[in-house]
């Protein structure tokens, strides 16, 4: 890892319906908060930062999509490479959990594996709550994806869904780098063992010991 | 928050002359606005030259000079196949900046202040056109049902797309482009080997150039470099004005200053939204490609329609299709999509505007001017509308020949925006319908056979009106028998 300041980069996406609060999701956490000034060849861009998790550097690459979700083309245009997406509704808005469908099926569409999480903002009057934590959690449970609910005004539990997500996706790279090797192994034992049988057994004795 | 009226205050109290100038500009153009609509028809209209004037020369804009010397000899194509990539960019740009100019400064207001659309029918109107545009690209590639023919379709849009960024117009540019990008296209591994290297070359710029790495990075600096009249990507800059309203507060120092750097921000990129209006872009349109294009471009479809058809075209290897890691990617049930995604114009206007588009497909396709279109010539109208029915299904009456009558009552029946009105008689869900006999069929007047399998994958999606209640589950599902 020489010459980075991390050990792992990870591109993570917002969506989810408008003014449920992506942006201000992102603003409580991302640490490039923008006391400079705006430059309108770079635009406004809050989205990186770099966290410690079990003792390894990971650097967050937040995408946010505020103010684009009715351009279905360029929501899509999002997901490419994406490591994780973080799915935001608002308690208070029963349509805009209603939509977390549409938008897991967008995913679906336009990644192949990628890790979710379903995350319900503005949960900060218990008055004005329209989506029972219950009816989330089960549909969490029923699509597989684990569910926060925070409050970006309030700074509730806005760092721990990040977290917590930031654990899962490493702990899917990893799984999913322990599947590629195994595989690898295996794929070279067998192409040892048709090719060059004798040099494999060899090489298989010295993996044993 | 009135963020116009505390900018202007702003500016006229503290900011340099410059800017003093420049709002006074952007209250100008919001005058403007509301004589726009007789601004602009007469522009249109009388072709003023004295705006003609003002504007940058480019050579579409040109054109309109010229007009009375291009007496139309012979009747232009409006075959898909037929029509320039030029002449298709600068109708899209004639369609989008007609839209576009419409949204005003309160419209981009409301939307800012409200983080999303209420009330906001212009802007509304403008997204639809974008993710039309999008979704028509879509479509036209997936109607081809061999590779090769899908590749040439996709070849003409990245020439339609080098056009519009030639036209400087970056927001159908990032529409036909999002389109190709779009996982329906992406994925259609057994096309992309026809394209032709330079093709390839061009789609990943044109790709590159609007895609959202560094915040845009790419387009921003192509646009900012581009003089004279230019539509910018509307999406990034709505992004842009709602990070800066969640980002910056409204009040600094305590609450007692009003935080200027943020109304500065938001100026900026409201300026440059505004000043769309005042722009003047002159093309000559051929009224009948307008028309035929708006339609095309009407033509309603959800998004996991458009992505069925592209796993019916080429199929998913299974091989090739990793399971996740901690949340697998479950096929979700059909979904119930969101009231309110698409704009549900009034009737009588869709009506109208059927009746225009019938119009000129008389006008061009009625060769022998006897109100009767042919079936040959039906050839030719259904290449632009890759999924309109079979000939026999517009011609109700089995005469051989398609009346001005019978092509209305199709596309009223047709168009999905009428269709909460018409019932479900005409939905194009791509379900199989079976039948245990022959069925009769009103909108094919007979019955039910092989000859109405359409270019879809769906048996035939006529339903009998003795059929319909209320669902399609009501119908009778049984096997055909032919």
């Amino acid at each position: 890892m020489a010459g980075k300041d991390y050990n792992h980069l990870f591109k993570l996406l917002i969506i989810g319906d408008s003014n449920v609060g992506k942006s201000s999701l992102l603003l409580r956490f991302a640490d490039n908060s923008f006391s400079g000034s705006y430059i309108t060849t770079i635009g406004v861009d809050f989205k990186i930062r770099t966290v410690d998790i079990d003792g390894e550097r990971v650097k967050l690459q937040i995408w946010d999509t505020a103010g684009q979700e009715r351009f279905r083309t360029i929501t899509s245009t999002y997901y490419r490479n994406t490591h994780g997406v973080i799915i935001v509704y608002d308690v208070t808005n029963p349509e805009s959990f209603v939509n977390v469908k549409r938008w897991l099926n967008e995913i679906s569409q336009n990644c192949d594996s990628v890790c979710k999480i379903l995350v319900g903002n503005k949960n900060d009057d218990p008055a004005r709550k329209q989506v029972d934590t219950q009816d989330a959690v089960r549909f969490g449970e029923s699509v597989g994806v684990r569910v926060f609910e925070t409050s970006a005004k309030e700074n509730v539990n806005v760092e721990e869904m990040f977290m917590a997500f930031t654990h899962m996706v490493l702990r899917a790279k990893k799984q999913s780098q322990n599947r590629a090797e195994r595989e690898r192994d295996r794929e070279r034992d067998t192409v040892n063992i048709n090719a060059q049988r004798d040099r494999d057994r060899r090489k298989k004795g010295k993996k044993c010991c | 928050m009135k963020i116009c009226y505390l900018m202007s205050e702003n500016f006229s109290q503290l900011g340099p002359p410059e800017e003093k100038t420049e709002t006074t500009e952007t209250t100008e153009t919001m005058t403007l606005f509301k004589h726009l609509k007789t601004f602009f028809s007469v522009c249109f209209h009388v072709g003023y030259d004295y705006y003609m004037c003002c504007s940058p020369s480019y050579d579409w804009m040109r054109k309109l000079t010229q007009r009375k010397k291009q007496a139309k000899k012979g009747k232009a194509s409006l075959l898909f196949d037929h029509l320039e990539p030029m002449e298709l960019a600068e109708h899209l740009t004639f369609l989008e900046f007609k839209s576009i100019r419409r949204i005003s400064f309160t419209d981009y207001q409301s939307y800012v202040i409200h983080g999303c659309l209420v009330d906001n029918p212009t802007l509304e109107r403008s997204i639809a056109l974008f993710n039309g545009v999008s979704q028509w690209v879509q479509l036209m590639v997936l109607s081809k049902l061999t590779p090769q023919t899908r590749a040439e379709v996709i070849t003409k849009y990245i020439n339609v797309a080098q056009k519009l960024l030639q036209l400087q117009n970056f927001n159908t540019l990032m529409a036909v482009v999002g389109g190709l990008s779009h996982s329906s296209i992406s994925r259609l591994k057994e096309t992309h080997p026809y394209l032709a290297p330079e093709v390839v070359k061009i789609w990943r710029e044109m790709t590159e150039l609007v895609s959202s790495s560094n915040n845009y990075s790419c387009y921003r600096k192509a646009f900012s470099e581009c003089q004279g009249f230019k539509i910018p990507i509307l999406g990034v800059h709505l992004k842009d004005l709602i990070a800066v309203h969640v980002v910056f507060p409204d009040w600094v120092d305590g609450s007692n200053k009003v935080n200027l750097v943020k109304m500065h921000q938001l100026y900026v990129t409201f300026n440059e939204l505004v000043s769309l209006q005042s722009a003047v872009a002159h093309v000559e349109p051929n009224m009948d490609l307008i028309y035929l294009l708006t339609l095309s471009l009407d033509l309603y479809y959800t998004e996991d329609e458009i992505y069925e058809l592209s796993l019916l075209r080429e199929p998913r290897n299974p091989k090739s299709l990793p399971t996740s890691p901690t949340t697998p990617n479950k096929p979700l049930v059909p979904l119930d999509w969101a009231s309110g995604i698409t704009t549900k114009p009034d009737p009588s206007v869709v009506n109208k505007h059927i009746r225009k588009v019938v119009d000129s497909v008389f006008r061009n396709y009625d060769h022998d001017h006897d109100g009767y279109i042919s079936q040959e010539d039906f050839e030719s109208i259904a290449a632009n509308f890759p999924f309109l029915d079979s000939f026999c299904v517009l011609d109700k009456d089995q005469d051989g020949l398609i009346s001005k009558d019978e092509m209305i009552a199709y596309f009223l029946r047709a168009n999905p925006l009428l269709q909460s009105k018409m019932g479900p008689g005409f939905i194009h869900n791509f379900q199989e319908m079976t039948y245990l006999k022959p069925t009769f069929c009103e909108h094919c007047a007979g019955f039910v056979c092989i000859s109405h399998i359409l270019s879809l994958y769906h048996t035939c999606l006529c339903i009998s009106k003795g059929y319909i209640k209320n669902e399609r589950a009501d119908l009778p599902s049984a096997k055909q028998q032919h």
